[in-house]
């Protein structure tokens, strides 16, 4: 069961049976997903969880390149190039999977609400992340290739 | 005049996205046994052949399970198994990468 902060002042009387101290801040238990809201349609359910699978698609691909990366390649021009470039694209990976499951809980709640889905910045870190690899490791060619 | 839902097809096509994760699972997390096999000689590649071969029966589970009912039931437990093996996974990968002879050459 995952614990979220809460600010004092919604604690109310009633939470006291959910409510963990946790000085300074106070949590509060989140009540299971399958009691929150009702049932959404069948088809959101699912293309929430398909979304989830891409992403860990996503992370094995990361971890699968980060291995070829580091065991496949020759070396670079500089030590431990293939090595940095190989554990970004991992750490990137085990992330990309760790993130995936509260994104999936994050947006299957707020469908069972009826609220709007929640925005999320991690498209743009993963894209972000990516790029920046890439370039790194294009620069790492060109020196191999420059030396 | 009310609209009528058939799951029919959103639920075939996430059967298959399981299908392509557990296959994505044997071939991504595949290419860590083979280097734990090459690199330590088999020692740890027992473990990961273990894992590797877990997460694909929780792969293999959603995509044989029909769910084309009303409310299909959501799984929170076995996509937090998934999320969490793959992670782990991942650990490991990275362990083996930063601990191989010749990482930093």
């Amino acid at each position: 069961m995952r614990l979220v902060p809460v600010p004092r002042n919604q604690v109310s009387p009633l939470d006291d049976d959910l409510r963990v101290e946790w000085t300074p801040t106070r949590w509060r238990r989140r009540p299971p997903l399958h009691h929150v809201g009702t049932d959404p349609d069948a088809r959101f359910t699912m293309a929430n969880e398909r979304t989830f699978l891409a992403w860990n698609r996503t992370a094995l691909a990361l971890l699968a390149a980060g291995l070829a990366v580091a065991h496949l390649l020759p070396p670079f021009g500089f030590p431990g190039a293939r090595t940095v470039i190989a554990v970004a694209l991992i750490i990137l990976g085990a992330v990309s999977a760790l993130l995936s499951y509260p994104a999936w809980e994050a947006k299957e709640r707020a469908l069972r609400e009826g609220r709007p889905l929640p925005p999320s910045r991690f498209p743009r870190l993963v894209a972000t992340s990516v790029g920046l690899i890439g370039l790194v490791a294009a620069a790492a060619t060109l020196v191999r290739q420059g030396g | 005049m009310t609209e009528r839902i058939d799951p029919g097809a959103p639920a075939e096509r996430t059967r298959l996205a399981w299908q392509r994760s557990g296959f994505a699972v044997l071939v991504g997390i595949g290419a860590v046994i083979r280097f734990a096999v090459d690199e330590y000689h088999g020692g740890r590649a027992v473990a990961l052949a273990v894992a590797v071969g877990a997460l694909s029966v929780v792969a293999a589970v959603p995509a044989l399970v029909d769910r084309t009912g009303p409310s299909p039931a959501v799984r929170p437990a076995l996509l937090r198994l998934f999320a969490c093996s793959t992670s782990l996974a991942g650990l490991a990968a990275l362990l083996l990468t930063l601990f191989a002879p010749d990482a930093w050459e």
